[in-house]
């Protein structure tokens, strides 16, 4: 499968968009926790230390866009983006446009909801979006190549990062790691699911291992061939799809699956 | 490579060295980024690689007549539907929450003293817990509010805060 950077890039925005327009809805249908009262109100958030101990003027300005009605407004207008990204023409100013306010609003939701922590997905949405923005500005082939590589390398990042940091684990290394993951009713609230598991611990030793083995060795797709790129893609699409169902992080799906047509096409060059 | 072509390049891989460095030294750097990064835009994925604890989150209440009502438990796991996977709006509370209150038990182990009490009753996530358990309901006789997070594997008490009235 040989994909042209115009068909990468257009497979990127598509994952991308899902992931921003489920995560976008989400946000509105929990509007009533963004009022007075709700645990995302910012009449609470505002309380927090690192925005208390800010200069005024910033206060001011945070005062302005983070309260229910402007927010839910940026929200509304996150969603607007995403059908700019869809309907306007390659390299026109109005997909810069919706990738600068997307990159904006997605900075503006880590800050928000600095208490109660940055939600992993968009965080990783914001190296996408952010590489997306800079290609929108200047879409000659030498930047289109170093945002493809940028985000290819970005996602083999992630993934070392989380392996390495399961081979610093004890439970981890000790085979025990996958297990208590899939056993807590607290992470995975099927019963059935974490009875099977805590009776196949040979099997929950076995997925422990592949999953620290995939996450470690996932750089090599960038220069191992097809075939080998192909089992870690579908390996890939595995995981997160079982991360989806069990652990209920479908958001994570999109985000993640959204870089790799990149690496499909570094990987070919 | 014309010259803008060369600062595109030169922030993308700015960007990415600043993150290979923030993903593997981590503890160190976040002291500097988390008031610096104040968009985290630098992130470190480490899914499921800690051993996560569980607590339990319990409320009374005292009444008028100086007695307390029995511990209720709050619910912050939702039943299991298969379009979870897709659409999950209700995670976000459960998380905000979860997260808050590993925050508060380690600022707690953190303070075995227990000089930091009177700190603790000041800090936002304190605060943020109180504010969210308003969301249940109380009789008109109610004086205060008080709750406590107990650890599931042990039923240990981990924190009880004082009786508060918002």
């Amino acid at each position: 499968m040989n994909l042209s950077p115009a068909q990468t890039l257009g497979l990127i925005n598509l994952f991308l968009v899902v992931y921003i327009l489920i995560d976008s809805f989400e946000k509105i249908s929990i509007y009533k926790e963004y009022l007075t009262g709700g645990l995302l109100s910012w009449n609470l958030l505002r309380k927090n230390s690192f925005f208390t101990s800010r200069s005024e003027s910033f206060r001011n300005f945070i005062d302005i866009i983070f309260p229910a009605r402007s927010w839910i407004f940026l929200i509304a207008l996150r969603i607007l983006c995403c059908i700019g990204l869809f309907v306007s023409p390659p390299d026109s100013p109005l997909l810069v446009f919706s990738y600068a306010i997307l990159f904006i609003i997605g900075s503006l939701i880590n800050l928000r909801n600095l208490a109660y922590g940055a939600e992993a997905e968009n965080r990783f949405s914001l190296i996408i979006i952010g590489a997306l923005l800079l290609r929108s500005l200047l879409p000659t082939d030498i930047v289109t190549l170093a945002v493809l590589w940028f985000i290819a390398l970005q996602v083999c990042l992630s993934y070392l990062t989380a392996g390495v940091s399961k081979l610093r684990s004890a439970s981890w290394r000790q085979g025990n790691g996958f297990q208590y993951v899939v056993t807590s009713y607290e992470l995975v609230p099927v019963k059935k699911i974490n009875d099977f598991f805590e009776e196949h611990k040979g099997l929950s030793l076995l997925i422990n291992w592949l999953v620290i083995i995939f996450e470690c060795a996932f750089p090599i797709v960038l220069f191992a061939g097809p075939v080998v790129l192909w089992i870690f893609l579908v390996a890939g699409i595995i995981l997160h799809s079982s991360i989806a169902f069990g652990f209920r992080l479908g958001k994570f799906f999109w985000i993640w699956v959204a870089t790799y047509p990149a690496l499909i096409f570094i990987a070919q060059r | 490579m014309s010259i803008w072509e060369i600062i595109i390049v030169l922030i993308l891989a700015t960007w990415l060295i600043a993150n290979i460095c923030y993903s593997f030294i981590n503890k160190r750097m976040a002291h500097y980024t988390y008031r610096a990064d104040i968009f985290r835009w630098l992130s470190a994925f480490q899914l499921f690689s800690r051993k996560t604890e569980s607590f339990n989150l319990s409320y009374r209440d005292q009444l008028a007549d100086q007695s307390v009502t029995q511990w209720q438990l709050v619910p912050l796991n939702q039943p299991w539907r298969p379009y979870h996977a897709i659409w999950f709006p209700a995670n976000t509370i459960d998380t905000c929450v979860k997260s808050i209150m590993d925050d508060l038990v380690h600022i707690v182990k953190k303070d075995q003293s227990g000089f930091g009490r009177k700190k603790i009753k000041e800090r936002f996530i304190y605060h943020a817990l109180s504010h969210f358990l308003e969301r249940y309901p109380q009789s008109e006789s109610c004086l205060g509010r008080q709750f406590r997070i107990l650890d599931k594997d042990n039923n240990n008490e981990v924190f009880i805060s004082d009786f508060y009235k918002e």
